[in-house]
């Protein structure tokens, strides 16, 4: 009987102490961190493949978004605590990541059928200009192109940028508002702008001038870049070129300016921005239903970019930062076919992965276009402003904004742009190939 | 002597000293912990739990105030001689002060640590913008640049998902989730008081049960010194139990801290609306007036979607005591307590020793005195 009465207590003690102090393993071990750019409907497609990992692998991943990740990382970074796995947009931040020690390299974690799914082009941009593997493409966007209403451009593709000059002044003396416009994009505002610029230089000075821009070597001040702007300036900057003017540019957010084109009647004819405004269209609302791309939205070349000509992409690339198991299996993951295949499922984000080309991922002709020539284009050159060292990108950025509220400064621009190129650290530009250049 | 075999009987005492003894240290052991145990809680509570969940809402509510302080600056003209002004740099100072303050006391976890560290990395970005809209004040006297510049400060700040409001608002969410949980799964739990009372039940038990089983075979009516032993064991009882009334004040003056922070927010969220009607005019001022045409269709929507009612006067000054509430205190007679209860346990104890002793002693002088008669 004592013995029962014994034995019953402590039972309840230890029953007691048990369910007060819980199982609390250390959840930290299996969960991965990631920090990265997507927010909306990109975090969902995220979270997707997230949701595919944790199904795989049995880890947890906490995924945080904001578009301030390179102001973000840098705090994380300084203060000992990175993610384990961070996304940026720009090769230049990583490659000084890399350079620092802090990012992790990858080729013994990448398997090789891995890195044969990239062609040499994006192989050379995850390897940060080092020999080793630094980073993963886990999405491209496709830049030089130009998104037009099917219903509001009548005349043919313009395919040369006389052509284009000329159907922005043909729709503007009809009375209709050729380009949808905004520079809005914080911490990034001005991105569409540099995207412009880049854009012409590209096409009307050539690869070879395009990389050594992009690499620190060709000045501000060349009468090339110079002649870019101007160019960008003949076309957005007189009366009726843009909807609402420069100023309403300035103040209007990429996604807003862009959804006014697929209104219903439209507010604007076209509008140059990367392939993810797909995603941003297909979002706006109006009494017929949703936009559809082919049907609602289509794109034509920028001038130069077709017929295999040089196109602009960018890519958002994913770095190690802690190397654990989980960020291991992660970053494999993000990698491998099964996980660039969810990305293109909801048809507004694209994959470089070259065995999903072929796949009937891709259900819109404007789909196949840009994923074909993201993963096998050989001309291809990525975002100058996201290969410039942070610094000069970000005078790069507000020199834009500047311009489009005062044109008349271009010559003091360019050469400000010219003083913040003088005093980044040469160990900071990344030189990496234009196409074949 | 009674009842069946004498080496039974005796059997049947030693193990009921032992048990009854035993069961003493058990209660002794048990309710030693559950006030140890819930100490450690409100001491947990008052000292960081509690605090954090204040300040996430301290440091939100300076950063709408800053907000507000620099949109004002702008809005009235000050800012071509003075920027944002002082009240916006001391409120910026403050905000960073806040949340540190929430960094050492972060209850949350390594989640809360995330969220913090990503709200510190964009805070230096708003403040950032603040300073260009005030270069372009002062070099332009405003202009788009400037309204830009207001703008995308606003966005990073208000931003629905991942705003750094937003962001905080996450952090203070997780604060309070991990003060429920102090309050709710651990020592403060209302099922922790069957930690000490059910052996101490079981105990009472047994001492009924030798009481009647030695009334039984020694024909006595009762042992005085097991019947001092169950009084000394009901006090302590009596005692313990005081310890659900500390657990019913944590949950009241976290119920207190929580209305104190709701009624923050909602003087902060007023701010935040004062703050936008305020960029409304500054923005509009300078593109050239209301509308799409003029200012874009995101200032058009941010207009549109800017609150026309008048906001609620926030509350004068803050309760910076809720966290130091009387419930999340250390009991004061706490310490009494825990000597109580080691002198009742060890006395209980001992007065059972004393009580069964001598009818063990005279279990063995009648048996020696038996078998001295054979």
């Amino acid at each position: 009987m004592i013995k029962k009465i014994v034995a019953l207590a402590a039972a309840a003690v230890l029953v007691a102490q048990v369910g007060l102090s819980g199982c609390a393993g250390d959840a930290d071990q299996d969960t991965v961190t990631v920090l990265g750019p997507w927010t909306g409907s990109e975090e969902v497609a995220f979270e997707r493949v997230l949701d595919d990992f944790r199904a795989k692998t049995g880890y947890q991943v906490r995924y945080e978004g904001t578009r301030a990740q390179n102001q973000v990382l840098r705090s994380d970074v300084q203060q000992g605590v990175p993610p384990d796995i961070a996304v940026l947009s720009n090769p230049a931040e990583l490659a000084r990541y890399a350079r620092s020690g802090d990012l992790q390299p990858l080729d013994a974690v990448l398997r090789a059928e891995a890195a044969a799914a990239y062609s040499p082009q994006w192989l050379r941009l995850q390897r940060l200009g080092t020999d080793s593997v630094y980073a993963v493409a886990v999405k491209a966007d496709l830049k030089s192109i130009i998104w037009y209403d099917p219903k509001a451009l009548t005349r043919p593709e313009p395919t040369t940028w006389d052509e284009l000059v000329a159907t922005s002044r043909a729709l503007t003396s009809a009375g209709r508002t050729p380009w949808c416009l905004g520079m809005g994009a914080p911490p990034n505002s001005g991105f569409p702008g540099t995207d412009w610029i880049e854009d012409i230089l590209l096409h009307t000075a050539g690869p070879r001038a395009y990389r050594d821009w992009a690499a620190g070597e060709l000045a501000w001040t060349d009468p090339a870049v110079r002649a870019a702007w101007q160019r960008w300036g003949q076309l957005v900057l007189p009366p009726g070129a843009v909807r609402g003017g420069p100023t309403a540019a300035l103040l209007t957010t990429f996604g807003d300016a862009g959804k006014a084109m697929v209104t219903d009647p439209p507010g604007c004819a076209m509008d140059h921005l990367g392939s993810f405004a797909i995603g941003g269209y297909a979002d706006a609302q109006r009494p017929g239903g949703p936009p559809r791309p082919d049907r609602d939205f289509r794109f034509f070349p920028f001038p130069g970019a077709g017929d295999g000509g040089p196109s602009e992409v960018a890519a958002d690339l994913a770095g190690m930062f802690r190397d654990t198991p989980g960020a291991r299996a992660l970053m494999a993951h993000l990698a491998s076919e099964r996980g660039q295949r969810v990305w293109p499922s909801d048809g507004t984000t694209f994959s470089v992965h070259q065995r999903l080309v072929d796949q009937d991922l891709y259900r819109t002709d404007v789909g196949k276009r840009i994923a074909r020539t993201l993963a096998r284009g050989a001309e291809l050159c990525f975002d100058a402003s996201d290969l410039m060292p942070s610094a000069m990108s970000s005078a790069f950025y507000q020199a834009v904004l500047e311009y489009l509220a005062h044109p008349d400064r271009l010559d003091t621009l360019l050469a400000e742009l010219d003083r913040v190129r003088a005093g980044v650290d040469p160990r900071q530009w990344l030189d990496l190939p234009c196409g074949t250049t | 002597m009674t009842g069946g075999p004498r080496s039974t009987t005796r059997k049947t005492l030693s193990r009921l000293r032992f048990g009854l003894v035993a069961g003493s240290g058990l209660v002794l052991a048990t309710a030693l912990a559950t006030l140890l145990g819930i100490r450690s809680d409100l001491a947990e509570v008052r000292e960081r739990t509690a605090p954090a969940v204040l300040e996430v809402s301290l440091a939100k509510e300076a950063l709408v105030s800053a907000h507000r302080a620099a949109v004002s600056a702008f809005d009235d003209g000050h800012a071509r001689l003075t920027g944002p002004g002082e009240r916006y740099e001391d409120e910026i100072a403050r905000t960073s002060q806040q949340l540190a303050q929430v960094a050492e006391h972060n209850a949350a976890g390594a989640p809360g640590s995330r969220t913090l560290r990503l709200v510190e990395g964009l805070l230096p970005t708003y403040n950032g913008f603040i300073g260009q809209a005030d270069a372009h004040f002062r070099q332009d006297a405003g202009g788009p640049l400037a309204a830009h510049n207001l703008l995308s400060a606003s966005a990073l700040l208000t931003a629905d998902q991942n705003g750094i409001l937003a962001q905080l608002d996450a952090l203070g969410a997780a604060q309070r989730e991990a003060l429920r949980e102090q309050l709710d799964d651990g020592w403060l739990h209302p099922a922790v008081m069957l930690v000490w009372a059910a052996p101490l039940l079981v105990l009472l038990v047994a001492l009924w049960w030798a009481q009647r089983f030695l009334a039984a075979r020694f024909r006595r009516s009762l042992n005085p010194a097991l019947l001092a032993a169950t009084a000394t064991l009901l006090l302590l009882g009596v005692a313990m139990s005081f310890l659900a009334g500390a657990r019913s004040g944590a949950g009241d003056s976290a119920a207190a801290l929580a209305r104190a922070v709701d009624a923050r927010s909602a003087a902060t969220a007023a701010e935040d609306v004062e703050a936008q009607r305020t960029l409304v005019q500054v923005v509009q001022a300078q593109c050239g007036g209301p509308g799409a045409v003029t200012c874009g269709d995101t200032v058009a929507a941010f207009a549109a979607a800017a609150p026309s009612t008048e906001p609620v006067a926030p509350s004068p000054e803050v309760d910076r005591s809720a966290p130091a509430g009387a419930g999340f205190a250390e009991p004061p007679w706490s310490g009494a307590l825990g000597a109580g209860v080691l002198v009742s346990a060890l006395g209980a104890g001992v007065l059972i020793v004393v009580g069964l002793q001598p009818r063990i002693d005279e279990y063995w002088f009648r048996r020696a005195r038996g078998r001295a008669d054979r």
